[in-house]
């Protein structure tokens, strides 16, 4: 008897935390998930003023509060100006109360005071950043989740102290003369221990008299370590401990934020956060996630992408041109919103991450899709990363946690990108066959896959699955005649028919210029949805097997 | 009379030495750094700067080409024999157009032959290249002429490519030595 009641409290016990998580194994523990939206939350407009010396500091001010105060539960929603990088903001603050019911308490914009009168509650004080010194407010994010701290400089003191918040740091002078690689030594020293191993916040982007830190509501919310360390082979000493703090993040865990434009490349710190099987997740600028992370789907949403292909459906290509359009980074920073959309097929690469980070901006993008919208799984795996510079045993893991990302949000085909040896100006952004037979591997289910983010050359076909590369990349600023001269040129270097001819879009190109490049061609080219586009070119093989050879040019340091 | 007849002799030797001297090609005309006008030029996508630096001596001309976006810069030069039929030259990559799927061969070369004509104001280049693509091999070929302007100040690059439906345009102005 006594043997019984110990295991049904063990199952008993063991349900509750079920219960409590309910989580997927790939979504960190520490973000959880409200049971609804709340009823009221506040929302505070801020400027459009993002220099250090301009609004930084209120704004910084308000970003820090708003990690703290939405420990527990989403209380507070920033507002960022509608020609903020992710378009997503405002469309989402009225999703939010169109498919949630929630309510808006409106400050008025930048209003540092109004925030701390309500939330001051939920700092046990303040952190002095110097104004002389950037990188210092960088620490004080670090400190701000450590410590439970507000992040001031000395001119916003004074509206600290007044809601009874007491200081709890102050950097002012401590960093004075000193390099980068020093100030967050110290901070290393001094807070290291203390952050998440989940979260690294990469503090980039914009650098000097500017920066757009949106990010660090949710690294404080998470207590994460927060730098701008670099990359690059040329900072040796800046890159040696950022090595170290990867070398002691967990297995793949998240780096928040965007590398800066000051210091390294996309290429060089994203191959680095590859090495150590960590998982990138863009940008320095991504607003509002320690309140929409929180967010549940609703009750009656499921994540369904039902794509084009009939099961008895005729896929055999005609003697013709296809033409497949796919645009990365678009859900939310690019032309999801502008006009146009729904004319042409056109196939989009979701954030998987979002399922846990962004629940009901993803929601909003699943519900908002028209029928020629399709969704594809990317970039490379479970977050931004580049398959040739991930080790070898940490792949399989990796890969696993993208399969059931994919599962979650139906996904079935995953967009690859490498430019750990390259990008579209240089180099090679080809895979090898080792890690193209990781990839099948990995992925027996998929419909296929495709590769690049520029043009690349590597192609397989392995019984019914097709791996294709971008055959063209749409430049933003390419005019629509030259654009089209570059597609009937491609058809030129491609007489055989059919010719898949796989298109990539940058993000902030409109369909409205995708659909009047297309009604300029001179053949007869058909634009269809990606995965008709891979079932087609399974079934008819004019492109040639190949993967990167030794041979190929590469990128190395000293010509980045 | 007899100093007119002289003089009209004179002048007529004169000026047939000068116009057989204007048929020679006058060196140099091109030679110098040259930085495209992306606002006269077809948009290069992904380089929207380009220099040239081109030097000529007897018999060859030296065209070097420095392509960049930002930090990211690419640098490739040929020399070549004017009038020879081939002149083999090394391709590291086919920069002219990265946006496409076509990649320089695994042989990595192409062949040019140049002529330098209309007293030296115009370098005509005929290239023969194979490009490699999703469906296999396929050799381009391409008219190019390089055109300096009255003055000198401008050169005007031309080219045809043979898969290619609109021609390419790109205007230098010349930079100070």
């Amino acid at each position: 008897m006594k043997q019984i009641f110990i295991t049904l409290g063990f199952l008993f016990v063991a349900s509750l935390g079920l219960a409590q998580t309910g989580r997927p194994a790939d979504h960190p523990a520490s973000v959880r998930q409200v049971a609804k939206a709340p009823a009221t939350a506040s929302i505070v407009p801020v400027s459009g003023n993002w220099e250090m010396t301009g609004d930084v500091p209120r704004h910084a001010l308000i970003i820090s509060m708003q990690g703290l105060a939405n420990r527990g539960e989403p209380r507070l929603y920033v507002e960022y100006p509608k020609d903020w990088q992710w378009e997503i903001v405002h469309p989402l603050r009225d999703f939010l109360t169109k498919r949630h019911g929630v309510k808006w308490d409106r400050l008025e914009t930048d209003d540092a005071d109004g925030v701390l009168t309500r939330f001051s509650k939920y700092a046990k004080g303040y952190i002095v950043w110097d104004k002389q010194v950037r990188s210092s407010l960088i620490v004080a994010f670090t400190a701000a989740g450590i410590l439970d701290g507000v992040v001031v400089n000395e001119d916003l003191i004074p509206l600290a102290e007044k809601h009874g918040l007491k200081k709890l740091a102050d950097f002012r002078g401590l960093f004075t003369g000193k390099t980068d690689d020093e100030i967050y030594q110290w901070a290393y020293d001094e807070y290291f221990e203390r952050c998440s191993r989940d979260f690294y916040v990469v503090m980039g982007g914009e650098a000097g008299a500017i920066m757009k830190p949106a990010i660090a509501d949710f690294g404080i919310q998470q207590r994460a370590f927060f730098s701008d360390l670099s990359a690059s082979a040329k900072d040796p000493k800046e890159l040696a401990l950022l090595k170290k703090i990867f070398s002691r993040q967990n297995n793949a865990s998240i780096v928040l934020g965007w590398h800066s434009y000051a210091k390294d490349t996309e290429g060089e710190h994203t191959a680095l956060v590859s090495n150590y099987g960590l998982r990138m997740e863009g940008l320095h600028n991504l607003p509002n996630v320690s309140f929409s992370s929180q967010i549940p789907l609703t009750p009656d949403f499921k994540f369904t992408n039902p794509g084009h292909l009939k099961p008895d459906g005729d896929y055999r290509p005609k003697k013709k041109v296809y033409i497949a359009a796919v645009a990365t980074d678009a859900m939310g920073i690019g032309s999801w919103t502008k006009p146009g959309r729904g004319k042409i097929p056109y196939a989009w690469q979701v954030l998987m991450n979002w399922v846990w980070m962004n629940p009901p901006v993803l929601q909003y993008f699943y519900e908002d899709r028209t029928p020629n919208d399709y969704f594809i799984g990317g970039l490379t795996g479970p977050g931004y990363m580049y398959p040739k510079a991930i080790p070898a045993g940490k792949f399989p893991g990796l890969m696993q946690t993208a399969g059931t990302l994919m599962d979650e949000l139906d996904l079935h085909i995953m967009e690859i990108m490498d430019y750990s040896e390259g990008n579209r100006h240089m180099g090679n952004t080809d895979l090898t066959k080792e890690v193209v037979d990781a990839y099948y591997k990995a992925f027996p289910k998929a419909l296929g896959f495709i590769n690049g983010y520029g043009v690349a050359r590597t192609y397989d076909l392995r019984g019914t699955q097709p791996m294709i590369s971008y055959d063209y990349y749409l430049e933003v600023k390419r005019p629509v005649e030259e654009a089209a001269a570059d597609l009937e040129e491609l058809m030129q270097l491609n007489p055989q028919r059919p010719y898949f001819l796989l298109m990539h879009v940058r993000e902030l190109n409109t369909v409205e210029k995708v659909n009047a490049i297309f009604n300029r061609l001179s053949e007869d080219v058909e634009v269809v949805p990606l995965d008709v586009f891979l079932k087609m070119s399974a079934t008819e093989k004019t492109y040639r097997t190949r993967f990167k050879q030794p041979t190929d040019a590469v990128m190395t340091d000293e010509n980045r | 009379m007899h100093l007119l007849k002289t003089l009209r002799a004179v002048a007529g030797l004169f000026l047939f030495a000068a116009g057989v001297h204007a048929a020679e090609p006058v060196p140099g005309l091109l030679a110098g750094k040259w930085k495209v006008l992306p606002e006269l030029s077809t948009d290069l996508t992904p380089w929207p700067e380009m220099k040239l630096s081109i030097t000529q001596e007897a018999g060859k001309v030296e065209i070097a080409r420095h392509l960049s976006w930002g930090r990211r810069a690419f640098d490739e030069s040929m020399t070549l024999e004017l009038g020879k039929s081939d002149n083999v030259v090394p391709v590291k990559m086919w920069a002219d157009n990265r946006n496409l799927g076509a990649f320089i061969n695994d042989d990595l070369v192409k062949h040019v032959k140049a002529d330098l004509i209309d007293g030296g104001r115009l370098l005509t280049l005929d290239t023969r290249i194979m490009l490699m693509t999703q469906q296999g091999e396929r050799e381009v070929f391409i008219h190019s002429q390089l055109q300096v302007s009255a003055n000198g100040k401008r050169l005007t690059w031309i080219e045809l490519r043979s898969t290619r439906s609109r021609p390419i345009l790109q205007v230098f102005e010349r930079l100070p030595e």
